[in-house]
Order: C-alpha cells, then structure tokens, then sequence
C-alpha cells in the first residue's frame, strides 16, 4: 500500500507568554523586565502514524486533545515546531465552509472567490459552475449580494462549492451535514458520496458510531499524544472505557 | 543547459527572450539621448539690480566664475544700456585663475540688445574639467564712452542666498581697482557623467547576464528542477486565478455604491490638484516652472504611495480568517492590495498625462521611461507593504505609527512646494527620501522632457532594490509565524 501522508514524531509547542502581547510597548516593557521566558505549552507531543490511500481514518479525542490541530499540521496551515508531515496528493481541507465568502459581493462572484481560495482552476470553476448553482438551490438569489442571505443559505453555496472536487486527500472536521431538513440529508449523501469515492480522509467527530461506521482506521489523542492507533473497533472500545 | 538547444519549442522562446532584451537596452539608449552622457550646466543666472561701469575703449572690467562645468561652451553678460549700436566690437576674454588665456570671443555692438544676457559663444568647446575657477576680462575695442554700454551687478542678500563672506569674495576690478559685487553674468557648458563613459559594456554585460541566465533556467525546467525564475513562473500560473479573484473583490467592494465608479479614480486626484493649487498657487506658482503638471506628479505618486502601503499594511490582519483556514504562500495577500493600488495608479496616470499635455509640457521620447519609474516605485512600495505587514501581524501599533509618519513623509516630500526652499546644507539629506527620488524622475520627462539624470536613476534603483530585498527576507522569516498570532 502507498503511503501518503506520514506523520513522523511531530510536536506542536505555542509560546504561551507571548500571545499576551500584543502591542509595541507591551513588548519593549516585558523584554526589559526579562518576562519573556520561553514556556512552551505543547499542543501535540511526539505524534507518529501513517495514512495509506484510501485509508478513512478517524481521529478522536476528548476537547483540547490536538485533534484540531493535527488536521491544521497536515492541511499546511501550520509548520510543526519539531518532526515533518509528507504528503502526497492535493489536500481539500473542510475545517470551515465559506471562511472566503465576501459578504459585499453577489452569490456568483463569491463562487469564483472562495473557488479560486480552495484552489479551483478557473476552466474548472467555469464548467462546473452549473453543477454547484444547481446542488446549492440557489437559482434565483444568486446575483444578490449575500449579506442577504440567510446562515442556512450561506452554508448551501459554501457547501456546495467545497463538495464540487473530487480530493485525494479530504480533510473534515465534523460531518457537515448544513441547511435544513432536505438539504442536510442531501449533504449527507453527498459526504458520503466523497468518503467512499476512493479518497483518503481523514475525519474528525465526537460521533463514536459514524467512526465505526466509516472509519477502517482510527487514531486517538490525549493531551497532545497518541494513545492508540490501529483498528477501529478496538480503539474505539478503548476510547470509550476511558470515558468510563 | 545543451537540452534547450535541442528543444526547438524552448530554444525559440529563450532566443525571443533575449532579443527583447537587448531591444529594450537599445529603446532605452534612444529614448534618454544625451542625458546618458552629459547633462546641460549653466550657473546661476544673477539678477540685475546696480549699474556699475560703461564700458569703452579705456576701461576694463574683470572678474571670476567660480563654479565651472566640465566643458564650457559660452559665456554670457547682462547688458543695461546700448545707446548707440553703429560702431565697435565688445570682447569677452576667458582665461584660467594663473591667466594662461583659453579663448578670446568678440561681437559686433550692434548684435547687442539692452536689458538682457548677451551670449558670447566660444569657437569650439574648451575642456575645463580641472579647473575650479575662470577670469573674465571684458574690453571693447572702438567704443566710445558716449555710446553708453552698461554692465550691472548683483549686490543684495536677498533671498537667503548669499551670506556675508560670500558678498566679500563676490568682487570684480574695474580698470584695475577692486569694488564689491557680483558682476551680472554666468557660464554654459556641459558636464559629463561617468556612465556615458562605460554605458555600453554595462549594457553588454547586462544583456550577457540576463542571457545565460534564462538559458541555464530553461535548461533546469525541462530537467523539472527547479530555478527561482521557473518557481515564479510556476506560482504564476498556479495563483494568477486567485490573484485576479482577489483584485478583482477589493475593486468591486471598493466602487460597489458610488454612482461614478472607476470615475473616482481619475476624478480625484484631479480635485486634490485643484484644492492645493487654489491654495498653494499664490505662494508658489511663481518659482515653479508648470505648476500644475508639477503639483499633480507629486499628488499622483505620493498619492500611490500611501494609498497601498496603508491598505497592504492590514493585509495580513484582514485575511486572518483565510491564513487560519486554507493554505496557500501568504505572500499573495500583501501582493493583491499592491496590484489594485497599481490599477489605480495607471487609471490616474491618464489625467496626470492629459494635463500635463494640456498645459503645454513638451511630448518627448523619454515619455518612454515613464514605465521605468512606476516599476522601480511599485517594487520600493511593496518591498514597504512586505515589511509593515509582518510588523502589524505581530504589532498593531504599527497602523498609528504609519498614519502619523506617513503624514511627516508627504510633507518632506516636494509635492506642493519646490525644492529650493530647502536650505542647501539639507539637501543631501533631503534628497535621499526616495519619494523625492521617483517624483524627481517623472517631474524631468513631463516638465522638461527630458530624460533623467544618471544620479536620479541610481537613487530609484537603490531605493527600490534595498527596500523589496529586505521586505522579502523580514517576510519570509516570519511569514509561518502569523498564523501563531492571528
């Protein structure tokens, strides 16, 4: 099997004294008092696991285990501060719908913005753009500007521009399953649609039963470390009697 | 590098590279002319304010230049009165400080006009780049004093130009006897610049350079390594959508619900003009040739200037939320908001060219370098934008600071003002404001239409180049730890 995203000894360490400050004197006061002391809190400590093709993997873990921040490690978004993330294939990370909408320009021209952000190509966005109209339901409000829109609207057109690629690599935090009853149910399929459609996912949720159900693998963090990896199930049990 | 010469397809393309190049060095020389070489000298032109001799055939008037060009071509001499034209000639003699002679001009009285600056032309160009000083003798020869031919002098401190010791060492010797002031005349010449002189191995080394080197990166890119043209190249093709995108959301947001749109961008800088030429034009207007061409230089540029170094300064912040969610090289950010303020510019370059037409500026073949100075500003701009916003990803104190400098900044910049309000011993100091810089570069095409000076050249070159080569380092280093303190 072919290996495409390996994970080797990874750790991730915030400057925590330093987000304190925020402003040109706050910095010159603190560096003269000598209270920029190098504390480092550790977000991910020492993570390895690899990822074959069309592996779908499950990540689970308690609030604040670094479930989030090894899908941001693994995106590119962040550099980890010691050890190296390979990666082979484009990567469609789904952390969060629509973070390009401009809520200033129309539904149409917003296609175009946040397509060209998650990578698209412009014959691409251009070919497809009748497919992504017609999956959002959005016909007759498309060239109005979409502050007017309702968040459930707005969910559907970032939605079905984010769903209209076929990713190597799909990276989902949270099954997003948006818009009202029909159109959640249409999302649903259409996820499960992608995750089964050969490609490798990488999947975040606290939904212990769709893990089970989807994942042929899982991974499970706890304060910044792997406790298990391997077969769903198992890690899963063992998950879950920590819970008690 | 031997694979591109088997490759037709890329050969070709290197081949019409290169022809490019080498037609641009050629556009170039023609499109500066002399002002390579040498640039037009005269020294300052005295006002005539005392009458104090008459010159005839026993008198003698004698005085030094001290500011001399490399090459002098003429010298001229107020003339007051002419009474009577029929007889005579007027003889200027030029000689060095030891009065070792090196030209003697005469002219018929009668080619004298009353009231203004007679040109005395020497035969041929005398080379007097090592001297620091002339002495000129002015004699007649079958002029008689009836005849009433003045010469005048300038003897005010007026405007600050002169000082009290200057006053003493301004003194000429009339038949012989030593009287303070300075005799109303100047001198013409050329002065040459060093480049003249090694312009064309400069050139051929340049286009050698240039060359070899888009040869050995088309050799890399058909081996796929990479080369740092073939990465621009690649990122090109890869971000121009997103690039366009980005652009394109800043216009539409921008002109969204103006009734005159795109109009404002040619309407405004025109009604700033308007303002500060209603204020300014009394105190001004006067000591500055084209006062309008001038002033609207100066707002059009500076105006570029701060207008995308203020919005590229919040790029980085603004787009927090996309850095955070999606990844792609973050230098695109600050890059968008220079490439809509550069729209912006060429838009306002249409009334800047239409008004300098307008008001009589000479069209000229070094309206050809006008590309040179918007280039060589944008890249100093967003060498500017790269560095202020790593600084505000981190600070945001940056924003206030940058509101109050770059109020300072467009003060010490000659926009509304000329330059000779400046005292001199300032100047050097003055002049290092790279602002001063490029205005002075656009200022020379539209006004004089001619070329600018090599030096001028030098100082937007190295403005340009020192700026974007450490915007791009402060940038690269701290660029992944944004995301940290977003």
């Amino acid at each position: 099997m072919e290996k495409v995203i390996t994970v080797n000894n990874v750790s991730m360490g915030y400057r925590i004294d330093r987000s304190k400050v925020s402003s040109l004197k706050e910095w010159a006061v603190s560096k003269l008092k000598r209270q920029l002391k190098n504390e480092m809190f550790w977000a991910l400590k020492d993570v390895s696991f690899d990822v074959d093709r069309g592996d779908v993997v499950g990540i689970i873990g308690r609030n604040g285990a670094g479930k989030s921040t090894i899908l941001k490690l693994i995106s590119g978004l962040f550099k980890p501060t010691e050890g190296t993330i390979d990666t082979k294939g484009r990567i469609v990370p789904m952390l969060e719908l629509g973070s390009g909408f401009d809520p200033e320009l129309t539904g149409r021209e917003n296609i175009f913005l946040n397509g060209a952000i998650l990578g698209y190509s412009e014959d691409f966005l251009k070919e497809r753009y009748d497919e992504i109209l017609e999956f959002s339901e959005l016909q007759e409000f498309i060239d109005r500007p979409i502050k007017t829109y309702s968040s459930g609207m707005m969910m559907r057109l970032a939605f079905s521009v984010a769903t209209i690629v076929k990713p190597e690599i799909l990276i989902v935090d949270e099954i997003l399953a948006v818009g009202d009853d029909a159109f959640q149910r249409k999302s649903h399929t259409k996820m499960m649609e992608l995750m089964n459609g050969g490609a490798t996912v990488l999947y975040v949720s606290h939904d212990l039963k769709q893990i089970r159900n989807l994942c042929n693998k899982a991974v499970w963090l706890e304060r910044g470390k792997v406790m298990k990896t391997g077969n769903t199930q198992e890690v899963c049990d063992a998950y879950k009697d920590s819970l008690g | 590098m031997k694979n591109v010469f088997s490759n037709t397809r890329v050969l070709k393309k290197c081949l019409i590279a290169s022809a490019i190049c080498a037609l641009l060095i050629l556009l170039f020389y023609w499109a500066s002319g002399s002002r390579l070489f040498y640039e037009e000298w005269s020294s300052d032109e005295p006002d005539a304010q005392e009458q104090i001799a008459v010159i005839h055939d026993d008198s003698e008037v004698t005085f030094d230049m001290d500011k001399v060009c490399d090459e002098l071509h003429s010298v001229s001499v107020y003339i007051g009165t002419v009474d009577d034209k029929s007889t005579g000639t007027m003889i200027v003699d030029v000689a060095t400080p030891g009065s070792e002679p090196i030209a003697q001009i005469s002219k018929p009285v009668s080619e004298l006009e009353e009231y203004t600056f007679a040109t005395f032309e020497l035969d041929k160009p005398y080379n007097s780049k090592d001297l620091d000083k002339l002495k000129i003798t002015i004699t007649t020869d079958g002029v008689t004093e009836k005849q009433n031919i003045s010469l005048w002098s300038n003897n005010s401190f007026s405007a600050g130009k002169y000082t009290l010791s200057d006053m003493n060492d301004h003194s000429y010797l009339l038949d012989g006897k030593k009287q303070s002031g300075k005799v109303c005349a100047y001198i013409s010449g050329r002065n040459y610049y060093l480049l003249g002189k090694i312009f064309w191995p400069c050139a051929a080394v340049l286009f050698l350079i240039f060359t070899i080197y888009v040869f050995s990166m088309a050799g890399r890119f058909i081996d796929g390594k990479e080369s740092l043209g073939g990465k621009a190249y690649v990122n090109y093709k890869r971000y121009n959508f997103l690039m366009r995108q980005l652009v394109g959301r800043d216009f539409k947001k921008k002109y969204k619900r103006s009734v005159l749109g795109f109009g404002w961008t040619i309407l405004n800088p025109l009604l700033t003009m308007l303002v500060q030429y209603v204020v300014f034009s009394t105190l001004f207007k006067t000591s500055i040739d084209n006062f309008v061409t001038y002033l609207l230089t100066g707002i059009v540029l500076m105006g570029f200037c701060t207008e995308s170094i203020g919005l590229g300064l919040s790029s980085i912040i603004d787009n927090a939320h996309l850095i955070n969610k999606v990844y792609m090289p973050k230098e695109i950010y600050p890059l968008s908001r220079v490439i809509s303020s550069t729209i912006n510019l060429l838009l306002a370059m249409v009334p800047l060219l239409a008004v300098a037409l307008c008001s009589g500026a000479p069209i000229s073949k070094a309206m050809l370098l006008i590309p040179i100075d918007l280039m060589l500003l944008l890249l100093f701009c967003y060498g500017m934008v790269l560095i202020l916003s790593t600084s505000m990803a981190f600070f945001s104190d940056t924003m206030f600071l940058w509101n109050v400098l770059s109020t300072l900044w467009m003060y010490l910049t000659p926009i509304f003002y000329p330059v000779s309000i400046i005292p001199e011993q300032f100047l050097t100091i003055y002049k290092m404001n790279p602002m001063y810089q490029f205005i002075t570069f656009m200022r020379t095409i539209l006004i004089e239409g001619q070329a600018p000076s090599p030096g001028n050249y030098l100082g937007c070159i190295i403005s340009a180049a020192v700026v974007i080569i450490i915007g791009r380092y402060v940038f690269k280093k701290n660029e992944d730890k944004f995301i940290l303190y977003l």
